[in-house]
């Protein structure tokens, strides 16, 4: 009815080489203590810049597109990092590819009509399916108010995804190019409202005000998709339940 | 001079857009030809900010991501030793991205590897060029989760643990920074450079924060005795891969620990730790070339010839002792190590590449098992003994001219100490690289002769190591040039330091 989900892991029954003997574990625990402290009493000596950055970042809010600070400095003010953290995911996602074992012509997902397709599971996704990814664009919707946001929406919508793969019914083709889109979006889009922008305004990354919170939207929206797929591919590639795929073809 | 300043992130952006490009045409020889034309594309624009940022009277240029400014946004900020960096790194990529090209023979590797290649690249332009103490944590997290990628898609099993071993002490080392970037904001509200720069003091909090990324950066930059996982690492990985890693990925953290002893956090940092850095890079030229002499495989060989090369790096410390209110990339220190970062990261990727074709050739890289080899691949060998001659420092090679800096500023300094670590560096370096050199030079025929060869390579492969190693000879004719552009000025500001302190003595 389910896939069996086996976690691939080293079988090697290697013996524990990596264990400290006592005495050792004892110095590296009191080297750890003494940084700790040390640290510790560092901070307790100095003191503490009175706002940081909060001021700044208060009298430039309406001028970013949200009321959220939070999502004002992750996409407009220091949109930069933002978008080479998308970046690192990328690599991750990249890592993750299994090897191309099937033709790329295989389109995205493939729907398996199988005797003994879970019922349960099947009339479950019915109703889950549609409200996680109701619930992934509220996250996103409401990232420009309050806590919330592409990662947020991404988790979200990662999860349904592993709900959908876990039933045999449904699977996805890792080597198509939809796929990789879906993977590399989120980077894309940034790159490309960047410039966009900067066509307008002569900076790159720097929105028109008025435009700012769609521009905003728009970003946050491709990157839900690519962190979704990204956390979907981590589990998929680890739980190794999309095998029986490669194999039927 | 706008119009270089508007360009400046393309040094990022088009990286990303290539990596992106590569991922989704899946066809390595469409990778290969957007890679190569982006390549020269970033090496022109690196060569033009360069030759810019000379005739530029404040010699800076910055550029505001969305248009903020520090303290509220990101800026990049480049002068003449990055512009330098920059300029390195893309002439390294472009000679490298050619031998790429042909080096990966499965596809499954070589789609894997551009656009990998491409987010280490983006995450290297990155680090060189931000201002930003957290925006280079994520310049950190590019390159260490990139080149761990890269060592990984080697897929062999030694590689594969290599990989993991560096991944964690990667992290252990951003960690360890990105601590030191959260005592320094709670303690100064900003998070940029240049700021901080002007603010910072000897408090505790920035004394634990200098520590902290002291210890961290050293980890990443493999500074003996926390070098235990770079041989493993850059021996284990393909050829360009090593190439890249010894040449540009140690030297980004390496400028960083420069950039807050010598800058950022200079009054935090006291002369007994500038010495205990020096200290240790003692012990890394040791201990690196000992084992070097001693390693049984080629790459191993010239992995821990980096170990000990990075310890000539670390000598700029102790000599900038007593200079470490002033600006720390000027003086006559900055300058010689400027030059052995570049001499280095040219010898250094020569061999690799070269060590690289032999072991294409051979099918392994035991040394003892690599007897006569010269007559079945001369180039290589050749190159190797060019490169070799600059890692040894002779003339007429780059490794000359930046160890000849290093021992003149040693002795203008008083520290005639370091004179012997480095003459006693550059022998044993000697001794290795004659070690290898003489055995391809043996005519034996029973250890190698044509049947052992297991594939024939590209005459392009070895083209490109020789063109790496003749560039460390132009770089050794054309020193007062580079110590120009990288804006350290040695000779001048020698003259001015002899002034400096005749007049103090006049004063007292």
């Amino acid at each position: 009815m389910f896939k069996k989900i086996v976690f691939k892991e080293d079988a090697s029954n290697e013996p524990e080489k990596g264990r400290l003997s006592t005495p050792m574990a004892l110095l590296c625990g009191s080297l750890v203590l003494a940084l700790c402290t040390l640290l510790v009493a560092a901070l307790i000596s100095t003191q503490r810049h009175n706002e940081g950055l909060q001021q700044a970042v208060s009298s430039m809010l309406n001028k970013s597109g949200v009321e959220n600070p939070v999502t004002a400095v992750l996409l407009n003010f220091r949109s930069y990092d933002t978008l080479l953290e998308i970046a690192v995911l990328l690599i991750v996602a990249i890592v993750m590819l299994p090897q191309a074992t099937v033709s790329e012509s295989h389109s995205l997902i493939r729907v398996q009509q199988s005797a003994n397709a879970g019922i349960i599971m099947s009339s479950l996704l019915r109703f889950l399916t549609p409200t996680l990814i109701i619930m992934g664009g509220y996250m996103l919707w409401t990232g420009a108010y309050s806590p919330g946001g592409a990662f947020q929406a991404g988790a979200l919508i990662a999860g349904a995804g592993i709900l959908i793969f876990t039933n045999v019914q449904y699977q996805v083709n890792m080597h198509s190019f939809a796929f990789r889109v879906l993977l590399s979006i989120g980077l894309c889009i940034f790159i490309l409202s960047g410039f966009a922008v900067a066509l307008q305004t002569g900076q790159f990354l720097e929105y028109p005000v008025k435009y700012a919170s769609s521009i905003i939207l728009f970003i946050e929206t491709a990157a839900t998709v690519s962190i979704a797929t990204t956390l979907l591919l981590l589990y998929l590639a680890v739980a190794g339940t999309q095998e029986d795929f490669n194999h039927d073809t | 001079m706008d119009d270089i300043t508007a360009l400046l992130p393309a040094f990022i952006l088009l990286p990303l857009a290539v990596s992106v490009c590569c991922l989704l045409v899946n066809n390595i020889r469409v990778c290969v030809a957007i890679s190569i034309i982006s390549a020269a594309a970033l090496l022109i624009l690196s060569a033009s900010t360069l030759l810019a940022i000379n005739t530029y009277e404040a010699g800076i240029l910055r550029y505001a991501f969305a248009g903020w400014g520090q303290p509220l946004g990101i800026e990049l900020e480049v002068s003449g030793f990055t512009a330098l960096m920059t300029a390195l790194t893309c002439l390294l990529v472009f000679v490298l991205s050619v031998y790429s090209s042909v080096y990966f023979s499965s596809s499954d590797k070589a789609l894997r590897f551009w656009p990998l290649w491409w987010l280490l690249i983006a995450g290297l332009n990155a680090l060189f060029l931000s201002s930003d103490i957290f925006n280079i944590y994520v310049a950190f997290e590019l390159i260490g989760l990139a080149a761990v990628a890269l060592i990984a898609i080697e897929n062999s099993r030694p590689a594969l643990i290599a990989a993991l071993r560096y991944l964690l002490v990667s992290l252990l080392g951003s960690l360890c920074y990105l601590l030191a970037v959260a005592l320094l904001y709670r303690e100064y509200g900003t998070l940029d450079l240049a700021q901080l720069a002007n603010i910072t003091s000897d408090s505790a909090s920035s004394t634990a924060a200098l520590m902290l990324i002291t210890v961290g950066l050293c980890l990443k930059t493999a500074l003996f005795p926390l070098h235990f996982w770079l041989p493993a690492a850059h021996g284990g990985a393909s050829a360009p891969v090593s190439a890249v890693l010894s040449a540009l990925v140690v030297k980004g953290s390496f400028y960083l620990i420069a950039r807050f002893w010598l800058d950022t956090l200079a009054p935090a940092a006291s002369d007994a730790g500038l010495i205990i850095l020096g200290v240790f890079g003692a012990g890394a030229i040791l201990w690196g070339s000992v084992h070097a002499l001693f390693a049984s495989r080629l790459k191993v060989m010239v992995a821990y010839s980096t170990v000990a090369q990075i310890g000539y790096l670390f000598l700029l410390f102790p000599l900038m002792v007593g200079n470490s209110q002033t600006n720390a990339f000027e003086g006559a220190a900055m300058g010689a190590i400027t030059y052995l970062i570049v001499a280095h990261a040219t010898a250094k990727s020569a061999m690799f590449l070269a060590a690289g074709n032999i072991m294409r050739i051979a099918g392994h890289d035991n040394i003892k098992q690599l007897k006569g080899l010269v007559r079945h691949c001369p180039l290589s060998i050749f190159t190797f003994g060019i490169a070799g001659a600059s890692l040894i420092g002779l003339p007429p090679s780059a490794g000359f001219i930046a160890k000849w800096l290093l021992l003149s500023n040693s002795i203008t300094t008083g520290q005639w100490w370091w004179v012997i670590v480095i003459l006693s560096g550059g022998l044993l370096a000697a001794a290795y690289v004659f070690k290898f050199l003489n055995l391809a030079f043996t005519k034996d025929d029973d250890t190698f002769n044509k049947a052992n060869i297991v594939s024939k390579i590209s005459p392009i492969m070895p083209l490109c190591a020789l063109a790496l190693a003749l560039l460390t000879v132009v770089l050794g004719f054309n020193a007062q040039w580079l110590l120009d552009v990288s804006g350290t000025l040695v000779y001048e500001t020698t003259g001015q330091g002899f002034t400096g302190q005749n007049l103090a003595g006049v004063a007292q």
